[in-house]
């Protein structure tokens, strides 16, 4: 049978520990590049396939419905409608965290509600914790709220979050 | 019903084991596989050398703190110069294990099959939630600092504004699982709680609060697996494999509507046809849909076709799903009961089938009689369902 | 179809990351806590199987071919280890270059199955018999 062991009684037992060293450099290819590179400039990118007419946000180079490639470059803008919305108390690694992160789903215009696949970014939203408890929030109009240009790295943290308007 | 007439390789299940689901083990990995094996060969009146082949199943490498976890495991899995294969499809991983134990008996390949699916995820620090950290994407979604219960939270927030469901209506789910588990002696949650409890617990990520989540554990299941000339000399009630189904779906958050599981309903379609269902509210007599978030399980019933979209929660109320209802749902407890070791959870939920099919269930068997069972396991981002039917 | 290389090479990015925990805590298990112990007496502990006979060395909870569990756990008679094979190496696990260039050696106890892994010293060869000089973990051994 196995040993069930609470945590204060790990200590009394043999542990070997071990620390992993893994660093990674990840391309990010052409699509998600100019991606990065078009959130610096403030605009948000995607690729279109004019063979199903999708709008793909984050760009791909690729259809994968009609897997084929997509033709060309179409710039959405940077405000949309809230699909869900959540705020989270605890951090990555499991801490406490006073105030809630409040995170979504937004699609971004144009587009509209009867896309199953839509341009849509994961992104933070700023409002109040009410707004997202009594589930308000959702299906509000939202618009990006930038940071300075020249705070802007070319990464998706150059937006700070999405405001309703 | 009408029976596949080109299924022409039978597969039965004529062993499984478990070991208790822990928060945390002194056992190494293989230790723990180990055990579950033996058992199951036990069970099926078989040893080591009668076993052709042998099939793992573990999700990310990470949780243990071992790559190559498959290698690693074999050895604590019987898998020493036996052809030996791994799968994984992350969280739909131990219902992937079963299903591909049973191709490898359908192929005419193997003969006896011993299917194992582990996981420790106490190792690691701060704590296992930090893992999932690495499979968001690195460059789009890992600079916000997500944690994986936001995505739960959001499909969640998603289901209850599509549909109007309320919060009180989905803790029944994390109500009625942590009671049946009171029934099961490998459980590590089972408790009598209410859905007050359960709305006054920590909030985790709104709408998830503590007590709407499965916990981090430690845990192994396995299962022996045959062709139908082997089975009948062992056993005299095998349990019957009728089909199988799986399906992946996109892993970007636009591409997907997280209000309904279609992907589940692919691979149930799948299964369906094989087995020869056409109105599985009907023929399925009992069920076991994967429930790591109570919200889960009603998600996944709808696209299993055994509720109307947005309406299991109210058959649930109905009592319907309960151990006694027309339906019975998870009455092994569940994840939420009986413990999360991400790969062996979906395993633990094919055993319980076998158990309920074979009348061997103890405190857990449902009261009406069952022919048809139903497992069913989801996994990665949200986007693998794998189902499995079987009957006896 | 074609593909186009669309937009200049040069203005790819690359994105720096890391796929690390924190660190992790391993349990050794119960027939590693035996082993281990063992190792804090200045003692080989191995294991051996009720059915077939076998002994496997560090002791193992189950036997691998019987497929059952070992409860019984012998001493092993260190002074009979032999150097299995060995190699050297010169730099570490990071790529550092070691000043002095290190031997590993896979050394065995006869009759038994399994075998540990160690630093050794000395006139290392194969076959070569060998001391324990350190029971710390990993071991050091001097081949004679």
């Amino acid at each position: 049978m196995v040993t069930p062991l609470k945590e204060e009684e790990l200590s009394k037992h043999i542990i070997i520990s071990y620390k992993p060293n893994a660093k990674y450099a990840y391309t990010a290819g052409q699509a998600q590049s100019k991606y990065l590179l078009g959130l610096k400039e403030g605009k948000i990118y995607g690729r279109k396939c004019n063979k199903c007419g999708k709008i793909y946000v984050p760009p791909k180079m690729y259809c994968d419905e009609c897997f084929r490639p997509t033709d060309e470059w179409v710039e959405v803008k940077d405000e949309g409608i809230v699909m869900t919305a959540v705020a989270s108390f605890i951090s990555w690694t499991r801490a406490r965290l006073e105030e809630p992160e409040i995170v979504g789903v937004i699609r971004l215009l144009p587009s509209n509600d009867r896309d199953f696949v839509y341009p849509g970014i994961f992104h933070r939203i700023c409002t109040s914790y009410e707004e997202v408890k009594n589930m308000s929030v959702i299906g509000k109009k939202v618009k990006a709220v930038w940071k300075p240009k020249e705070e802007r790295k070319g990464s998706i943290e150059d937006i700070q979050c999405f405001k309703v308007i | 019903m009408k029976v596949n007439i080109y299924l022409n390789k039978r597969v039965a299940v004529i062993g499984a084991g478990l070991t208790l689901f822990r928060r945390r083990l002194l056992e190494t990995p293989q230790e723990m596989a180990w055990e579950a094996a033996r058992k199951a060969l036990d069970e099926a009146g078989l040893e080591l050398r009668d076993i052709d082949c042998v099939v793992i199943g573990s999700a990310p490498d990470a949780f243990d703190g071992v790559h190559m976890k498959g290698e690693y495991l074999s050895h604590g899995s019987g898998g020493i110069r036996k052809p030996v294969s791994r799968v994984f499809v992350g969280g739909a991983t131990g219902v992937m294990t079963a299903i591909s134990g049973w191709y490898h008996v359908a192929s005419g390949l193997c003969q006896r099959v011993l299917a194992v699916a582990e996981e420790k995820m106490s190792p690691s620090r701060p704590h296992p939630q930090a893992i999932f950290k690495y499979i968001w994407d690195p460059i789009l979604e890992k600079p916000l600092n997500p944690n994986l219960i936001w995505i739960f939270a959001m499909e969640m927030h998603r289901y209850m504004a599509t549909y109007g469901i309320k919060k009180e209506d989905i803790a029944l789910v994390s109500v009625k699982n942590k009671r049946n588990a009171l029934n099961n002696p490998y459980a590590q949650l089972g408790a009598n709680i209410t859905v007050e409890d359960v709305l006054k617990s920590e909030v985790l990520v709104w709408p998830v609060q503590l007590l709407d989540v499965s916990p981090v554990s430690d845990g192994a299941a396995a299962i022996v697996l045959a062709s139908e000339d082997v089975a009948r000399r062992y056993t005299d009630t095998p349990v019957w494999v009728e089909g199988v189904g799986w399906t992946l779906d996109n892993t970007e958050w636009p591409a997907r509507d997280l209000a309904y599981a279609r992907y589940v309903e692919f691979a149930a379609r799948m299964a369906y046809k094989m087995a020869g269902i056409e109105r599985p509210n009907k023929e399925i007599d009992v069920v076991e849909p994967y429930d790591p978030f109570d919200y889960k399980e009603l998600h996944h019933l709808e696209a299993l076709q055994l509720a109307k979209r947005g309406e299991a929660p109210k058959l649930l109320k109905e009592g319907v799903f309960d151990i006694d209802g027309d339906i019975p749902s998870s009455p092994s407890g569940g994840l939420l009961g009986v413990g999360n070791p991400i790969a062996a959870a979906g395993l633990m939920k094919v055993v319980s089938i076998y158990w309920q099919l074979k009348g061997t269930a103890g405190k857990m068997q449902v009261k009406k009689p069952v022919h048809t069972g139903l497992a069913q396991a989801w996994g990665d981002l949200m986007q693998a369902g794998t189902v499995i039917i079987m009957r006896n | 179809m074609s593909w186009e290389k669309i937009g200049k090479e040069g203005s790819l990015l690359r994105w720096y990351d890391v796929m690390e925990a924190d660190k992790y805590e391993y349990t050794v298990g119960p027939a590693g806590e035996q082993f281990f112990n063992g190792l804090k007496e200045g003692k080989i502990i191995g294991s051996k199987c009720p059915k077939c006979g076998k002994i496997y060395v560090p002791a193992r909870l189950y036997c691998e071919d019987c497929f059952v569990k070992i409860d019984s756990y012998v001493e092993i008679n260190k002074d009979e280890a032999y150097v299995d094979s060995y190699t050297i190496i010169y730099r570490d696990d990071e790529g550092n270059k070691l000043d002095v260039p290190a031997y590993i050696a896979l050394i065995r106890f006869p009759n038994t199955k399994g075998g540990i892994l160690c630093y050794a010293e000395g006139n290392v060869k194969i076959g070569g018999k060998v001391k324990i000089i350190s029971f710390q973990w990993p071991l050091r051994v001097k081949v004679e």
